[in-house]
């Protein structure tokens, strides 16, 4: 990221703008890059395309930088608490359960999967597009709920909403 | 100061307290006591689909046929996972549950090593994993290599190869199919007096066996067992002689035993007043052998009682029954309830001057909980609710056991979908039949569609109510719920609420409707075109009628066109196939000609012109005259007049006033009142010839 550094210098002394890089990938000690492209890069913070029709949805127009502030993490659970347990096992499930949902339901998340725990249960929201037959969304959400449940050894939960086509999450184009 | 120190200390001292004072008693709650107490302010909501669907309008089941698919859908995928688990097990052993939850593990399959050698704890866990017959065979292995198995599991075994009649107990369904279970599980609807016990089976066999070795107190075992099995299994006979045997031999017969020999007494006995002979002295020998009977031996005699309809003392030793029931301090379960509504109301028509059902609901909603004790259970409300709308009609009692159905979790006494569905059907029939709107409509709109998806009979009685009661405001919506619930479609049953409904619409013995909702019902009509559109016929579609068909042929080549020519045959056949009749026809054009729509209706008369051979009925006068008038406002003198042309051809009565309406027209060129002067002359039609034409 790039900052402003503002030099402490009596006034009289022109103030002069000092930008300096912050990303990890400049600094690291073993890791020297001076490729531009790779230097400049920043994680999901895509660069303005020539034609300006890149699609983002609302979540990936707030940057990450804004985590905290008006945006929220996509899993809740305690474990990050003082005495949360199992913090390695619930980053590592929550990857693989993206992954999952990714792969078993083809094209029709639309939005970023959403992990809540609540004591042993997991929940999985998102918005899926209604491109297949009630009948078969219902045939993947028990599937998808039984083999996770067994899976993880925990009742696994899937609350979706449904959304008519992925045109209608699309927030800007960048 | 100090004086009024005092008189502070004094005052608070004198104020009314409890001079010694007790600490309270802990409560003692289960871990669950906080959920139990929220699940009591939760009551049945009708405004949210079932639990087992998703809550998202595109994902919310309304009409029967839409829930039952999606129910069965979600067990089907559950049922792939489940396959899925088992194929590739090696992935599903890692744990982090403490205690270990077995239902997330794969199936257990037991793998042909552990059978090389039998031993009695192989046979103790193919019994606890369900799997009689290979236990069996198991034990039979243990008998040729001469291995020791202990007495308690032989008879363990034996009574399992009784209780589940010599095969493998049936695995519990899944909660989505077993709501379904009378349509999936057709060995329910047979008859379930017919008689299943396997002869010669397995438990007969070893029966026989171990008859040689038993003792005494194995023997008393043994013979209770097997007698309680062919009973529950309905072989009766053989069960009467292993009775004899036993009575020979002074084995005493024990509770269950008795249990189910007083609930085949309908199969033992003919007539009634055997049967209740049979009865009393069963339970007379019970009291000999100082057996304490239970909920479940009363059961069985109000069960006994219930299978002998029609019969005068019924009503009375019931009530005996239930007496006797109170004098052993036993309460009655909701089963003894739904087994004596069935003594008291035995047909549709005996039996509405008995206040039984008042009084029923009364002691019942003296209860705090319902609770389920007895396997009967599940008939109370079906059997409460057919009864009092069947027989006594009674309003103001379906509504009590509605009430009492709503209150806290009572609903899970209604088993499965049949029985719910049938619940309903009977609740609504009688309250359409007697009730007013105000008080059935919020009633209606709390159950359908989440609860309660409605059949093609309570449809119709629906719409004949609202017509009889007019509420007109209703009719549009309607159309929304017909659309909503599954009713309007293709299929030939479902046509007579389409027509039901179009009729009310049209009827004008109510008053005209006002314009907003002449729009709204000519709204109505075009959504029926839209969606089943009008069939063009084979001749039309090769030459191309229409004049943009012939523009685009024009344009393509030859292969083109072909090719588009099939793919409008095939969109033709995937679409929705409705026959159009003259009765259709004429009321949609009755809907539409109100409002002014004049292409809409002009192409459904065309189309009822060019395909008069195949329609069925003829347009009606109404749509007619409607069409005619819509033709005079827009001054289309020609279509006028071929209106008229076919009026005369139908030989309507209505040709006076259609000629009459044209008359008055101030456009009318010369040309055609001749026309219309030469129409008159020639009809058949009385009235025609009455009127004066310019």
């Amino acid at each position: 990221m790039n900052i402003l550094l503002k030099q402490n210098l009596p006034r009289y002394i022109c103030q002069q703008q000092c930008y300096l890089s912050t990303s990890p990938i400049v600094h690291s000690w073993f890791v020297k890059l001076t490729n531009v492209t790779q230097v400049n890069t920043e994680a999901a913070v895509p660069k303005h395309t020539r034609k300006r029709n890149y699609p983002l949805t609302y979540e990936q127009r707030q940057f990450p930088k804004l985590i905290g502030h008006t945006k929220t993490w996509n899993t809740f659970n305690t474990s990050n608490l003082r005495d949360g347990k199992r913090k390695a096992e619930i980053v590592s499930d929550d990857l693989f359960l993206r992954q999952f949902i990714y792969g078993t339901w083809h094209s029709l998340f639309v939005s970023e999967l959403i992990i809540k725990r609540r004591h042993n249960m997991v929940i999985l929201s998102g918005l899926v597009t209604r491109s297949i037959h009630p009948r078969r969304m219902y045939f993947l959400i028990g599937y998808t709920e039984e083999i996770l449940s067994a899976l993880l050894k925990t009742p696994v939960k899937m609350e979706i909403q449904t959304v008519e086509n992925k045109e209608d999450v699309i927030f800007t184009y960048w | 100061m100090l004086l009024r120190l005092f008189h502070r200390c004094a005052s608070t001292s004198t104020a009314a307290r409890p001079t010694n004072f007790t600490f309270p008693q802990r409560i003692e709650r289960s871990p669950t006591a906080i959920l139990e107490s929220l699940n009591s302010c939760v009551q049945t909501d009708g405004g949210n689909p079932a639990y087992m669907f998703m809550d998202d309008p595109f994902l919310i089941p309304t009409s029967a046929y839409e829930k039952r698919q999606l129910a069965l859908s979600k067990a089907s995928g559950k049922k792939a996972a489940r396959w899925i688990i088992d194929r590739y097990s090696y992935a599903f052993f890692h744990d982090v549950a403490v205690p270990s939850i077995p239902s997330y593990f794969p199936t257990y399959t037991f793998d042909e090593k552990e059978f090389i050698e039998p031993d009695e704890s192989t046979l103790y866990k193919l019994m606890n994993w369900n799997k009689v017959t290979k236990a069996h065979e198991i034990y039979k292995k243990c008998l040729e290599y001469k291995i020791d198995v202990s007495d308690a599991c032989k008879y363990a075994l034996f009574d399992l190869l009784c209780i589940y009649n010599s095969e493998n107990p049936l695995e519990a369904l899944l909660p989505e199919e077993d709501w379904y279970r009378r349509e999936l599980n057709e060995k329910n609807q047979s008859n379930l007096t017919s008689r299943t016990w396997k002869e010669n089976g397995l438990a007969e066999q070893m029966f026989e066996e171990l008859k040689l070795s038993a003792t005494s107190e194995q023997k008393i075992r043994l013979y209770n067992s097997f007698v309680s099995g062919l009973l529950k299994y309905n072989h009766v006979e053989k069960a009467m002689t292993i009775i004899d045997e036993m009575k020979q031999a002074t084995i005493p017969i024990d509770l269950t035993t008795y249990n189910y020999l007083i609930r085949s007494t309908s199969l033992i006995k003919e007539s009634y007043d055997q049967r209740w002979q049979f009865v009393v002295d069963t339970l007379k020998e019970m009291k000999d052998s100082s057996i304490q009977p239970n909920l479940r031996t009363f059961n069985s005699v109000l069960y006994t009682l219930r299978r002998c309809p029609a019969y005068e003392q019924g009503p009375k030793l019931a009530l005996a029954v239930l007496n006797e029931m109170r004098q052993c301090g036993i309460e009655p379960s909701l089963g003894s309830w739904a087994h004596v509504i069935m003594i008291f109301y035995p047909s549709d028509q005996i039996g509405f001057e008995t206040q039984m059902l008042p009084q029923i609901m009364d002691e019942l909603e003296k209860v705090a909980q319902l609770e389920w004790k007895d396997s009967d259970d599940g008939e109370f409300f079906f059997n409460a609710m057919f009864k009092a709308t069947v027989n006594c009609r009674d309003v103001e009692l379906a509504k009590r056991i509605h009430r009492f159905l709503m209150v806290g979790s009572n609903t899970r006494f209604i088993p499965d979908g049949f029985r719910e569905q049938l619940y309903y059907t009977n609740l609504f029939r009688l309250l359409f039949r007697v009730d007013m709107p105000e008080q059935v409509m919020p009633l209606w709109e709390s159950v359908v569609p989440n609860v309660y998806s409605p059949s093609m009979n309570v449809m119709e009685d629906l719409i004949e109510f609202i017509s009889t009661w007019n509420i007109q405001d209703y009719y549009v919506r309607l159309w929304s719920d017909l659309l909503m619930l599954g009713f309007i479609d293709s299929r030939q049953t479902n046509r007579r609420i389409l027509d039901r409904y179009l009729s009310l619409l049209i009827q004008t013995n109510h008053g005209k409707p006002s314009t907003e909702q002449i729009k709204q019902y000519a709204n109505i009509a075009r959504q029926i075109l839209k969606r089943f559109p009008l069939e063009p016929e084979e001749v039309e579609q090769r030459f191309g009628s229409t004049n943009d068909a012939s523009a685009q042929q024009q344009e393509m080549t030859d292969g083109q066109q072909e090719q588009q020519q099939q793919q409008q045959q095939q969109t033709n056949q995937l679409r929705p196939k409705l026959q159009y009749d003259g009765h259709l026809l004429s009321n949609l054009i009755c809907l539409l000609a109100p409002a002014d729509d004049w292409e809409a209706s002009w192409s459904l008369y065309e189309h009822y012109l060019s395909n008069r051979s195949t329609l069925i009925n003829a347009l009606n006068e109404q749509s007619l005259m409607s069409l005619l008038s819509l033709a005079n406002r827009k001054n289309a003198i020609n279509s006028a007049l071929d209106i008229i042309e076919t009026i005369n051809e139908l030989q309507y009565e209505c040709l006076g006033d259609a000629l009459d309406l044209l008359n008055r027209n101030g456009n009318l060129p010369n040309q055609s009142r001749q026309h219309l002067k030469t129409i008159q002359k020639k009809s058949k039609v009385e009235s025609a010839h009455h009127v004066k034409l310019v």
